[in-house]
């Protein structure tokens, strides 16, 4: 695996978290509680802005530090989220239009949240609709296309569809006093995904492919601007300056790269693609940490991932894809320890006699490596360092460790669907967007099994189960039965043609 | 030969667990032995295939005959080295490869006839080495010399290979890396994929016989079969009633119905249905339907009855050799029925499975039901041999009294209802589908009308009826749209906001009309396939097709008439999305970039009560 570090890295004097240690190794942040579609917003709001700017993609300006400008829409966000109930109310209530207007006009220049005094007239929407009936319609429609829509998360963190760049805004918390930004459900890793694609050696074609697809003039992007005030348009607030990306070269972009220029070459209009987007890119990100922490213990290869395609009782297949699961979660925690071992070896680490010096010293080295410090609670060099290694371990199990299944139940990837157990178990929607990546046109089914190995570690198949697990473990006829059952949900989803003998095909129907 | 060896010799075409390779040599071998001519008829390909060798007539170009395992590919190759002149004892030999000198006529009028030699491969899998074995010299340079000689304009060598398609493929890559195998195995895979013959300029033919018509092969096959001397052989050594071939011999019986011109006709349409569904029966399997249909019997030795098995089925169980049951493979164990094709593909019919109350009441309560009484005993009563026995009577009345002694009972009560029903499917005649529909009885409930008034209609020429066409216009609506809309007329291409795959939508793209309007319509044609296929035309360049199978007619039909567009089959609520993101991409083309009007407008749809679409148009000022 070709890794090459980034030569912009903060200051440990810039960096406010209390450790610096995955965001050194992966990078500032990959964070769990961010859901692929929340993970593909907040990347759309870096590019948008990028491409604005006239630098999308460019690999300079994604170096450390670099910034983007995000929109509020605040008055967008209160037509959409707030109170949504009153809309429909207003709209039953009323024959009259003139008379809708007036009671909505009026109701929310005192209900709307997040906006100055001078910024509460709402009546311009009155000039741009015949009807309030109209208005309504439509703003239940828009409504309609709230990305996760089940959510129970506050007004202020529901989004739309990503319809162009009128629908882009980032998470706020909006309070009556006040608003602001946590990093809660935009946790940066929207960012890091937009960097990592900045420095993918294709950059230049996806900059020119994501906007005539993603950016495209069309009307739903015209209706949601026409929901906002002239001055919704300026995007005022600064951001990502803190996010950081350790690596310039990693193959994981480049499979991100390939996989969305694929996508993006598709006949597909443009809406349709965004869900393939999605999970592909945070499939990316999934692999990245892996990866990533395979590198740091010394691995070549790309993580082995064993897939089930559900089978209706327990068997091998499920057994070696728990256990695998198993292990690729532990990975990260793995390389900690490996980095703390590197930390032991390092001569100064036990370098003086003294306890009090090596006390001070080990502080100060881990001051400069992690940014941490132990606020002079500890007198033992040696509790100095059980001390560190637990607030990290600790750290590390509430988020960071979390993100290899959180990211993967997110993407479809893994499950618990008929057992009791998580492993690998890929949906239906997580086929489709891989296979679409990935098969131009037509591809044989045996062909396209090892290419899911070789690009993303994939394993379904006899073929490759072999390469991976133990020759003794191998029994070949549970996971050939697996690889039928592959094929035999891709022909339901009309993705597969079979000629009569053992011979298939998968194909794209939108490579044309 | 005598009668009894007659019936040995029909069991061999039986689904008896033989190799593949041994099949026809085992046929072969005890036809010479007992001086019995085999079941032969003329394949339809022959008049396809036997041509392209006739080198004065054609130009020269090398064939492959692909397909899967029973197809007929070996003996086209056999027809093919008769024609040339071959050695019929070269060819009852071992070897799989053979060669022949053949001459083609001069390339320019001054020239002398150039000799050609062709090379005969008639079974590929045979051929080739097992996978992971080295490859002999030879034999790689024998494809290699293939692979060239199909680009050649005149080349030196032909070639007719037999091979089943997966082999195909994988014996070309397994050569790779070479220029010409890699042109070569694209073109094959090109041809096989797409169902094409040939390519321009390439000196080859690929013959997939799976693409051919599974019931013209039946027709083919029932003639040869019915008609084998053997079968008067057993007229005339008949004896006694119990005996083969007397009074009250099953194998009799189940011959003189399979000579039916109503059983003929019900398995001509299942097969007939079973290739608008994708799924060929090759030759083999059609015997092995034929020879099962007569002989078969679930307690004697193979599952196929004997001459000496006869006397004693006619005393102890003559209901079972019922051959409506034979037809499905009932007399064989689950395992061995799920490994034949042929009943593999007729299980998926599910007949005598489906019912409906027509059927249940006459089958249970007919026989004492006053206006049912007739039509019980036509088709049931009067049926001395596979009919209403006592078993069967004893049975229902159990179950009609509901003298729970065992579930054992019930349960044996109706799987001989199952029998009845399938046998009822071979006797309901066409004319009495109004009152009888028998494709009730099985999971194609509009399997009927498919073959009559959509099939039929169109190889004849002749448009489809329009309550028809409209009915499958409202499916189409109601899966489009999610919603339980009513318009035939139109067909209603809509999405939601963001996707156009989600399940309603109420925004609506475009109407497009059914009948012709400003260059726009819909119609149900036949395809360059000859498969039926709903074509949505929407100007002199545009034009989308929906291939309407058997199994796709069935769903929009029913979808039409009030199932959930997610029931009865996932993957043709796939294929319709799928056809739906074709349309609005076409749709998109059609109307190209958006005109500046001020406006921005949105076509909302909705129902009014009576199901009929509403559409509301929301302008937006800009």
């Amino acid at each position: 695996m070709n890794l090459v570090r980034t030569t912009n890295s903060p200051s440990s004097e810039a960096e406010r978290e209390d450790i610096w240690l995955e965001e050194k190794y992966w990078g500032h942040r990959l964070w769990d509680q961010q859901s692929p579609w929340l993970i593909f917003l907040e990347f759309l709001g870096v590019a948008e802005s990028a491409n604005r700017e006239g630098h999308l993609f460019n690999f300079d300006h994604s170096q450390y530090s670099s910034s983007y400008f995000a929109y509020s829409r605040i008055h967008l966000r209160n037509i959409l989220f707030n109170d949504e109930q009153f809309l429909g109310k207003v709209d039953k209530d009323n024959q009259d239009s003139s008379a809708a207007w007036r009671q909505w006009l009026s109701w929310i220049r005192d209900a709307a949240r997040g906006l100055e005094p001078d910024e509460r007239d709402f009546s311009f929407l009155r000039d741009r609709f015949e009807r309030f009936h109209d208005f309504a319609q439509l703003v239940r429609a828009l409504r309609s296309c709230a990305v996760e829509g089940e959510t129970n998360k506050r007004w202020s963190s529901r989004f739309i569809f990503p319809f162009g760049s009128s629908a882009l805004f980032e998470d706020l918390s909006i309070k009556p006093e006040s608003t602001s930004r946590e990093y809660i459900n935009f946790g940066r890793s929207g960012e890091l995904l937009y960097h990592m694609l900045a420095r993918s050696s294709l950059r230049q074609s996806l900059a020119e492919l994501l906007p005539q697809r993603v950016f495209a003039p069309n009307r739903w992007n015209d209706l949601v601007q026409r929901l906002q005030p002239q001055t919704a348009s300026t995007a005022t607030t600064k951001r990502g300056t803190a996010t950081y990306l350790p690596y310039d070269v990693h193959p994981v972009f480049e499979t991100l790269g390939q996989d969305w220029k694929a996508l993006l070459e598709l006949d597909l209009q443009g809406p349709d693609v965004v869900p393939h987007l999605v999970i592909t890119g945070s499939f990316g990100l999934f692999l990245y940490h892996l990866n990533t922490s395979a590198y740091l213990l010394g691995w070549n290869k790309l993580v082995p991932i064993v897939c089930e395609v559900v089978a209706p009782r327990r068997g091998l297949v499920r057994e070696q894809s728990i256990e695998n699961f198993e292990i690729n979660s532990a990975l990260s925690l793995q390389a900690l320890d490996r980095l703390f071992n590197d930390i032991e070896a390092l001569p100064e680490w036990t370098a003086s006699a003294q306890p009090g010096e090596m006390l001070a010293g080990r502080r100060e080295i881990l001051k400069r490596e992690f940014n941490w410090e132990d606020e002079a609670g500890v007198s033992d060099p040696e509790a100095l360092w059980r001390r560190f290694k637990e607030e990290a371990k600790e750290r590390h199990r509430r988020h960071f460790g979390q993100v290899h299944r959180t990211y993967g139940r997110g993407i479809g990837l893994v499950s618990k669907r008929g057992t009791n157990r998580y492993r690998y178990a890929p949906t239906d929607s997580f086929l489709r967007a891989i296979l679409f990546a990935n098969v131009k046109k037509r591809m044989e089914f045996g062909e396209f099994l090892a290419l899911l190995y070789a690009r993303y570690g994939l394993i379904f198949g006899a073929n490759e189960a072999e390469q991976v697990l133990n020759h003794e473990d191998m029994d070949k006829k549970p996971f050939h039965a697996n690889s039928v059952r592959l094929e035999q949900r891709l022909s339901s989803l009309g993705l597969l043609k079979r000629l009569s003998d053992a011979c298939a095909y998968v194909q794209n129907p939108y490579a044309e | 030969m005598t009668a009894k060896e007659w019936i040995s010799f029909v069991r061999l075409y039986g689904p008896i667990p033989t190799k593949d390779n041994l099949y026809d040599e085992n046929l072969r071998r005890h036809a010479r032995r007992r001086g019995i001519k085999q079941v032969l008829f003329t394949h339809p390909y022959e008049k396809i295939v036997l041509p392209c060798f006739d080198l004065s007539a054609a130009p020269p170009a090398s064939v492959i005959l692909t397909g899967t395992a029973g197809d007929g590919k070996t003996f086209l190759c056999g027809r093919v080295w008769e024609m040339l002149g071959g050695d019929p004892d070269t060819w009852a030999g071992q070897k799989t490869h053979f060669q022949l000198e053949l001459t083609a006529p001069a390339v320019a009028a001054q020239d002398t006839p150039r000799k050609v030699t062709l090379h005969i491969v008639r079974d590929l899998s045979a051929w080739v080495p097992i996978q992971g074995a080295d490859w002999p010299a030879e034999k790689r340079e024998l494809l290699l010399r293939f692979s060239r000689s199909i680009f050649q304009p005149n080349p030196s060598e032909l070639f007719l290979i037999a091979a089943n398609d997966g082999q195909l493929v994988e014996t070309f890559k397994r050569l790779l890396p070479d220029e010409n195998v890699q042109r070569a195995k694209d073109t094959i895979e090109d041809l096989l994929v797409s169902d094409q013959s040939e390519r321009p300029r390439i000196g080859l033919k690929l013959f997939n016989l799976s693409r051919g018509s599974s019931s013209e092969l039946l027709e083919l096959a029932l003639g040869a079969f019915l008609g084998h001397e053997g079968w008067s052989t057993c007229y005339k050594e008949a004896s006694a009633s119990d005996q083969l071939f007397g009074q009250e011999c099953p194998v009799r019986r189940n011959y003189e119905l399979l000579k039916q011109e109503i059983v003929q006709s019900r398995l001509r349409d299942l097969l007939d249905l079973c290739d608008q569904n994708g799924l060929h029966v090759p030759v083999r399997q059609i015997l092995i339907l034929l020879s099962n249909s007569v002989l078969g019997h679930p307690h004697v030795k193979d599952h196929l009855m004997s001459a000496s098995d006869v006397p004693d089925v006619v005393a102890h169980s003559r209901s079972q050799a019922s051959l409506y049951n034979n037809v499905f493979g009932g007399n064989l164990p689950e395992s061995r029925r799920a490994n034949s094709l042929i009943f593999d593909y007729l299980e998926r019919f599910q007949i005598g499975r489906e019912t409906s109350n027509r059927f249940n009441n006459l089958l249970i309560f007919g026989e004492s039901h006053e206006h049912l009484q007739e039509q019980f005993h036509t088709f049931i009563g009067s049926d001395h041999f596979y009919g209403a026995d006592s078993a069967f009577l004893a049975a229902k009345q159990d179950y009609i009294e509901g003298s729970d002694e065992s579930p054992e009972a019930a349960r044996r009560f109706l799987e001989l209802l199952t029998s009845q029903r399938r046998a009822l499917f071979f006797k309901i005649p066409n004319e009495q589908t109004d009152d009888l529909n028998f494709w009730e009885l099985t999971v194609f409930k509009y399997g009927g009308e498919y073959l009559e008034h959509v099939l039929s209609a169109l190889r004849s020429g002749r448009a489809i009826r329009r309550n028809l066409l409209g009915r499958l216009v409202r499916g189409l609506n109601r899966i489009f749209t999610g919603m339980l809309i009513n318009s035939e007329h139109e067909l209603f291409v809509a999405s939601s906001a963001s996707l156009s795959q989600v399940r309603v939508c109420r925004f609506l793209a475009e109407r497009i009309s059914v009948v012709p309007r400003l260059g726009e319509f819909i119609a149900v044609n036949l395809s360059l396939k000859k498969r039926p296929s709903l074509d949505v035309i929407l100007n002199n360049e545009l034009r989308c097709s929906f291939e309407l199978t058997l199994t796709r007619y069935e769903y929009l039909s029913r979808v039409a008439e009030g199932a959930m567009p997610n029931s009865f089959s996932k993957e043709c609520f796939e294929d319709v999305m799928a056809f739906k993101s074709r349309v609005m991409r076409d749709l998109g083309k059609r109307s190209g970039p958006p005109s500046e009007s001020g406006e921005i407008v949105f076509r909302v749809l909705d129902l009014d009560n009576a199901g009929s679409a509403r559409e509301e148009r929301i302008g937006v000022l800009v």
